[in-house]
Order: structure tokens, then sequence, then C-alpha cells
């Protein structure tokens, strides 16, 4: 029997859609990003910031190239190093889809264009949420 | 301050993520007390440092690069405290076994890195370590080498030579172990236990009365030797 007659239809499985936040939204939370990871320092944290967005086009293009070997382990894993840095440069939403991301990635019955379309959503709110950070 | 012997916390950052890196950096880096002698991102460089320069406080993650920091933790010698970091509080529990002094988990926030820094100089404050010496220098390559004492495992007589097992090297020099012992008596971490051989105490693993274990080395060890090794090591 094909194993694929078993699999829960692909319009079934949840996809992941991030809302990613305005520019107005980010400058709202500075004052508690500060207090809350730099010891109210705006220099680190510009600092973090710049890190983030220099890092996220690696990421992608990493995550990219797991999924070409489909080798989930090591997106997830990338994912899973990734989204601590999310909540610090005010990106909470987009933590909780990198969550949400490295759960299909660990689920063993989703299939592999499914992986690919959930993780090409998350990639691109991500590169659109790091333009925004950028001006921060 | 209560940082050892007065000076600088000497410590370095191992993490395979830069965004971690700069992060623990930029904090760490506006401690008075602190400064970051390096930073790494897997475990074989991170142990070559450990081993040849001497480092108060170890910042590790979990995950290194395939690798694990509990690998760092079980091949390092070094006698820095160690505050771990992982995304996962789950490994806290194994970070302990190790006998580690702080765990972080990632994101890491002001208030965690406040309290992880408030017991490091608690812990250090307590130790009360007074300034003493932590290294020598040998006479070899036509010149001296440094040799860092938390490198030595122990010291083997060759006759007119001595031959120095260090944690990732071998190094022959002149000398009698009755000079070697001199200059390194002004560290309580070693001692002769045996008409050939001096040993590091803090890298012993088992010994009786008649052999102290260093990793897979068997070093022959005097009645005198025991009973001195008895009182320079905590026993239960």
């Amino acid at each position: 029997m094909d194993l694929r007659q078993k699999m829960t239809p692909l319009s079934d499985f949840p996809s992941i859609e991030c809302a990613v936040p305005s520019i107005d939204q980010l400058k709202e939370l500075t004052d508690e990003l500060l207090a809350l990871y730099y010891v109210n320092h705006i220099e680190q944290m510009r600092l973090v910031v710049r890190t983030v967005v220099d890092q996220v086009p690696k990421f992608i293009e990493q995550m990219n190239l797991a999924l070409s070997q489909e080798d989930r382990t090591q997106a997830r894993s990338l994912v899973h190093t990734f989204k601590p840095a999310l909540p610090m440069v005010g990106l909470n939403e987009m933590h909780r889809c990198a969550e949400q991301l490295e759960v299909i990635l660990k689920t063993p019955h989703y299939d592999h264009r499914y992986i690919a379309e959930q993780t090409s959503s998350f990639c691109q709110a991500l590169k659109k949420a790091s333009a925004v950070i950028s001006e921060l | 301050m209560n940082s050892p012997h007065n000076h600088r916390l000497r410590t370095i950052i191992i993490d395979d993520d830069p965004i971690t890196q700069t992060h623990l950096s930029a904090l760490l880096g506006a401690e008075h007390d602190v400064e970051i002698k390096g930073t790494f991102d897997s475990i074989t460089p991170s142990l070559r440092f450990v081993e040849s320069e001497t480092v108060d406080l170890i910042f590790v993650d979990v995950r290194l690069n395939g690798a694990s920091g509990f690998e760092f933790l079980r091949r390092s010698a070094s006698p820095a405290e160690v505050v771990v970091i992982s995304a996962e509080p789950a490994n806290a529990a194994e970070a302990f076994e190790y006998d580690v002094l702080h765990f972080l988990t990632k994101p890491i926030t002001s208030e965690q890195f406040s309290k992880a820094m408030s017991r490091v100089r608690g812990n250090f404050a307590q130790r009360g370590i007074a300034a003493e010496p932590n290294h020598l220098y040998v006479r070899a390559d036509h010149g001296f080498r440094r040799i860092n004492y938390t490198s030595i495992l122990y010291i083997e007589s060759r006759r007119d030579y001595a031959m120095f097992h260090l944690t990732n090297d071998r190094l022959l020099i002149r000398g009698r172990m009755k000079d070697i012992e001199q200059a390194l008596s002004n560290s309580p971490n070693f001692f002769r236990c045996h008409r050939s051989y001096i040993i590091n105490v803090n890298v012993v693993d088992f010994f009786n009365g008649t052999e102290i274990a260093i990793g897979e080395r068997s070093i022959p060890m005097t009645a005198a030797g025991y009973q001195k090794m008895q009182q320079l090591v905590n026993v239960l």
C-alpha cells in the first residue's frame, strides 16, 4: 500500500501565519526590551539587532540547504538555535511561529512539500521582520 | 570588588550562536570586574585555550556545532567556575551534575544575568583566594616556555631530566626533581608522591596506599605520600 494514502491531506495541517510587527509597534516595545534583556543599555540592543539582521540571510540560506537535502534534523536544529534571538528584538509573534515550525519539523508524518511550504512562509516573514527591526 | 586575586574575572564564552555571543559579550563587557579573554564556537579550541591560559569564569552553551557543551565539561581540567547556557531548561539537571555554578536559559534576561553574576562574585568572595602564582617558565627550544599549573598532570623524573606530562602535550626539560619541587612549592596543588613523581592534586582520579591514577596512568605512591595526600584532598 502506498504510504501516502495513509497521510492526512495537506489542507488539514496547521499553517504557519506570522504577523510581522510595524516599526511603530516595535518602538513602543523598546523600553520594555531594554529593561528585559539589555540592562537598559541602548548600545547593547543595537548591537544585538545588527547581529540578528546579519544572521537572518545566513539562517535562511542554511534552512534552504537543509530542506533541499531533506534534512529535517538539521533544519530543526537551526530553528532551535535561532529562536531565542527573536524575543530579544521584539519579534514575539515570530518566536511563536518558530516554535510551531520546530514542532512541524519533528513530526515524522508530515510530508516534505508541506514542510517546505511552512518553512518558506516562516522565512519570508522573518525576512520582512528583519527589514523592520533594522530601523530600530 | 569581590573577584579573585583582586583582578578582573578572566572570562571566556563558548557558544556557536553569534547572536548569543554578541549579547553575552555586551552584558559581560558592561561589568567593571570582567575581562573577556576569548569567544569560541566549538570545543577543541576552547579546551586548548583553558589549558594554556588562566581562566576564572566560563560561559558554555549546551549545543555546540553538533557537539555538546557537556563534552567540554567532561574533558576540561580547568578549575574555572562554569555557567551553562541553553535554550532548553531541561538541560539544567544534567548541567548541575558537572558541579557548575549556575544555569542560564536563552534568551538571557537582565535579571537572570544579574543573578548569575551575583552568584559568581559571591562564590569567589567566599573562596577568598589569595593571589598566588599560576605558572612557571622552563627552558625549552633555546628560550623559556610558559607552563600554566592547570595544564600539568604530573612530572616524572628521567635521571637529570624531567618529563612534564601536560593535558595535551609532553615536555622533557633538564632539571632535578628537587629543584622542580622547590619551583612548584608556591602552589598548594603539587606534591611529590614518590621519589620520581610530582603530581597535580587537582587531576587525581583515584588513589590508595600504593598508587595514584591520573587518567589511564598509574603512578606509584609512598606511604608518606599517602598520608600527605589524604590531608591535601577533601576526603569524606
